[in-house]
């Protein structure tokens, strides 16, 4: 056991001692730290209010390390966050008096085997790094989030990312084949003893901890899928009369197997904003090793988009969204805040039956919001059985037009049968609609962060915590 | 009316769009020593932001965040040293000594540029009248950088993008490209490969300030302040 006083002056003084310039708690660090990309929290900054502040940050170099770390955390019960890129939108790492255990250190990929498309990292490395290394020996990871630049692996694992390319290749959970951890209390449960493409050896662990944001412990490793580089790519872009013929055509596409690696419907408004069209249009990219199968599978989708009043606009929107779907600035710097306007996006899913009138309904209460200036809409990660959609909304800039629209968004979402999120997660922003949506199962996932977490000492104050 | 914002510092806004390009962040993981703490902390930035400028290369706005850390513009000034044709611009206090011998050896002309070494020490912007001064009295001698500094500071060719003016160089090895110099990549690789160098690998990632390797040649005067063997030690 700590020190029963001055516990946080303790462990600094440990953390200080055992980790030499790697424990920092200037005030430059500890505000960088305050926060990650949640909007909310970025408009309070931008405006000068303080954030609650962490305790301080430490960048282990080992998962014996993150273990000491945890275990020193555990002695004078003091909370710990994870933190890998900092490109979260939900305030998921905001710990006020938490030491900040910063994985980007750990960075190295352990081993790729080309054979067996498989690499195990350490899950403090950058996706970008990652993928950059993969592309240079032919092969890809396909999870592009739009945080790509500066997202690192073990964030994603546990916010239960998605990327652009996810219609294809799936979210990250489906990339994730084993992780290693240090639980809550310091233990490190390792990776299996084998790697495998599946098992049947009981209840696996990594469901637990992907999407976990912390709660559950400190992701260390992780080893995942990965695909070749393909060959051969395909583009193009269509208008329809409507944004549900769209998804009309995609559902027929989806259940037909016809599966493109890249599909975005965007509404007009969305349309309008992005690429200067007043229909709403689909753009869709297919790739394939085989270009008999590329064009095969064109084809028929074609035909099908054709059938649903689908017309061919020729591959330029595709290409303009190639360039700039990172760029997260510019309009940010150029419309939102010129106009003392803030900006948000919210993702849902639901099944095909319930997606026309989430769409509709969602559109129709958030925009008579007051304050809130333009709900724009686009579906962009598909199923067989429905699919995600990503509402892109500016506002006035201030709290309280804020919460009114989430609030408004939440029950919109909730009574017309969607979830609350489909990939950003939950962390601060959420925490109030979760029960909403998981019922008692809620009390199931808490009892299992107390087993594991007696001292809740796993970024607490979140959904999973008290 | 809403009121008109300006966003002077987009930095601050952004979620690090650029970060992985940056060599203080990638070998820490700290924040506070990426483009987000140096936009913050302008002490910091002056004292750690290595001025790569790769940041500023990645930003989908091309914000030149490395000399935003002064405010103060720093004047250039410009001396001829020796006349001809392309005309060497070395800078003062870098690679003045380097410029003179090969200005010589190559009957080039030599020029030397005083106060722009500030921009990628300090992090300070260049005052743009001298600026214009400088390449309106260098523009008839077709002017060529000796270093990258020179080269991406006032906007000139560097050396090695007029590879006919250079001798054959006989070397095979791993070559590092000048962080200033990233978006050139292809055009210096060819250069290279131009006078005979027989290249095993590129190094576009590290940045000399961060040390040397002893298996590659550099591309940058400074970097024999860094430990590492460049390539003006092979054109004599």
């Amino acid at each position: 056991m700590g020190e029963e006083h001055f516990p946080k002056e303790r462990l600094i003084e440990k953390l200080e001692s055992e980790f030499p310039g790697r424990f920092a708690r200037d005030k430059t660090t500890l505000r960088l730290y305050s926060r990650d990309y949640w909007p909310l929290a970025l408009l309070k900054e931008t405006r000068g209010e303080e954030l609650p502040l962490p305790l301080g940050v430490v960048w282990p170099e080992s998962v014996e390390e993150v273990s000491r770390i945890i275990k020193l955390c555990n002695d004078y019960r003091i909370p710990f966050v994870p933190y890998a890129g900092g490109s979260g939108v939900i305030g998921g790492t905001i710990c006020k008096d938490c030491v900040v255990i910063d994985v980007k250190r750990m960075n190295k990929v352990i081993s790729f085997s080309e054979e067996d498309a498989i690499v195990v990292v350490e899950s403090g490395i950058l996706l970008k790094k990652l993928e950059d290394f993969l592309n240079s020996r032919g092969f890809t990871l396909r999870h592009i989030p739009q945080s790509f630049p500066e997202a690192a692996i073990g964030g994603l694992i546990a916010t239960m990312s998605t990327g652009q390319f996810s219609t294809k290749y799936g979210g990250i959970e489906e990339l994730v084949l084993d992780l290693e951890v240090v639980t809550p209390d310091g233990s490190i449960i390792p990776l299996r003893k084998n790697t495998v493409p599946r098992a049947a050896t009981g209840p696996n662990l990594k469901y637990l901890l992907i999407g976990s944001e912390g709660q559950l412990g400190v992701i260390t490793k992780a080893v995942l899928r990965v695909f070749r580089l393909p060959k051969n790519q395909w583009k193009n872009s269509y208008a329809f009369p409507d944004f549900e013929s769209g998804l009309k055509a995609m559902r027929e596409l989806m259940l037909s197997g016809l599966t493109p690696a890249v599909a975005r419907l965007y509404d007009r408004d969305d349309a309008s904003l992005r690429f200067h069209h007043d229909r709403d249009i689909l753009l869709l990219i297919f790739e394939e090793d085989n270009e008999r199968l590329l064009s095969v599978k064109t084809e028929e989708s074609e035909r099908i988009i054709k059938n649903y009043g689908g017309v061919a606009i020729g591959p330029e929107p595709v290409e303009k969204w190639l360039k700039t779907r990172f760029d997260v600035i510019s309009e940010l710097k150029k419309l939102v805040v010129p106009l003392n306007l803030w900006f948000d996006t919210i993702e849902t899913a639901a099944t095909w039956s319930a997606l026309p009138r989430v769409y509709r309904v969602f559109k129709e209460r958030v925009k008579k919001v007051k304050g809130v200036y333009a709900v724009l809409a686009h579906a962009s990660h598909f199923y067989t059985t429905g699919a995600c959609i990503y509402f892109t909304l500016t506002y006035e800039a201030n709290e309280e037009t804020y919460w009114r629209m989430w609030e408004e968004a939440m029950k919109t979402l909730l009574e017309t049968g969607a979830t609350i999120s489909h990939h950003h997660g939950i962390g601060l922003l959420r925490k109030k609609w979760v029960r909403d949506e998981l019922g008692d199962t809620l009390e199931y996932l808490k009892r299992i962060k107390r087993c594991l977490d007696p001292n809740n000492v796993s970024n607490p104050g979140k959904w999973l915590g008290e | 009316m809403l009121p008109a914002r300006q966003v002077e510092n987009p930095c601050l806004y952004c979620p690090g769009i650029c970060i992985a390009s940056c060599p203080t962040y990638t070998s820490t993981g700290n924040l506070a020593l990426s483009p987000l703490g140096y936009s913050r902390d302008k002490q910091l930035a002056v004292e750690k932001c290595l001025k790569c400028w790769r940041c500023s290369f990645d930003c989908p706005l091309n914000f030149p965040l490395p000399e935003t850390f002064e405010e103060k513009p720093v004047k250039l000034t410009l001396e001829f040293k020796k006349m001809g044709r392309p005309m060497l611009v070395s800078l003062e206090g870098l690679d003045e000594e380097l410029g003179t011998k090969l200005a010589e050896k190559y009957l080039w002309g030599l020029a030397v540029v005083r106060g722009i070494d500030e921009r990628y020490s300090v992090g300070k912007p260049v005052d743009k009248s001298s600026l214009k001064n400088i390449l309106r009295q260098l523009k008839p001698f077709d002017p060529i950088g000796l270093s990258p500094e020179s080269a991406h500071g006032l906007g000139i060719r560097f050396l090695l993008e007029k590879p006919e003016v250079l001798p054959r160089i006989t070397y095979t090895g791993k070559i590092h490209i000048p962080c200033l110099l990233t978006q050139k990549s292809k055009e210096i690789i060819h250069s290279l490969q131009k006078l005979g160098v027989t290249i095993t690998g590129v190094d576009v990632e590290s940045c000399i300030k961060t040390g040397c390797k002893d298996d590659t040649l550099y591309l940058c005067p400074r970097a024999k302040y860094y430990g590492g063997t460049t390539l003006f030690e092979l054109l004599f």
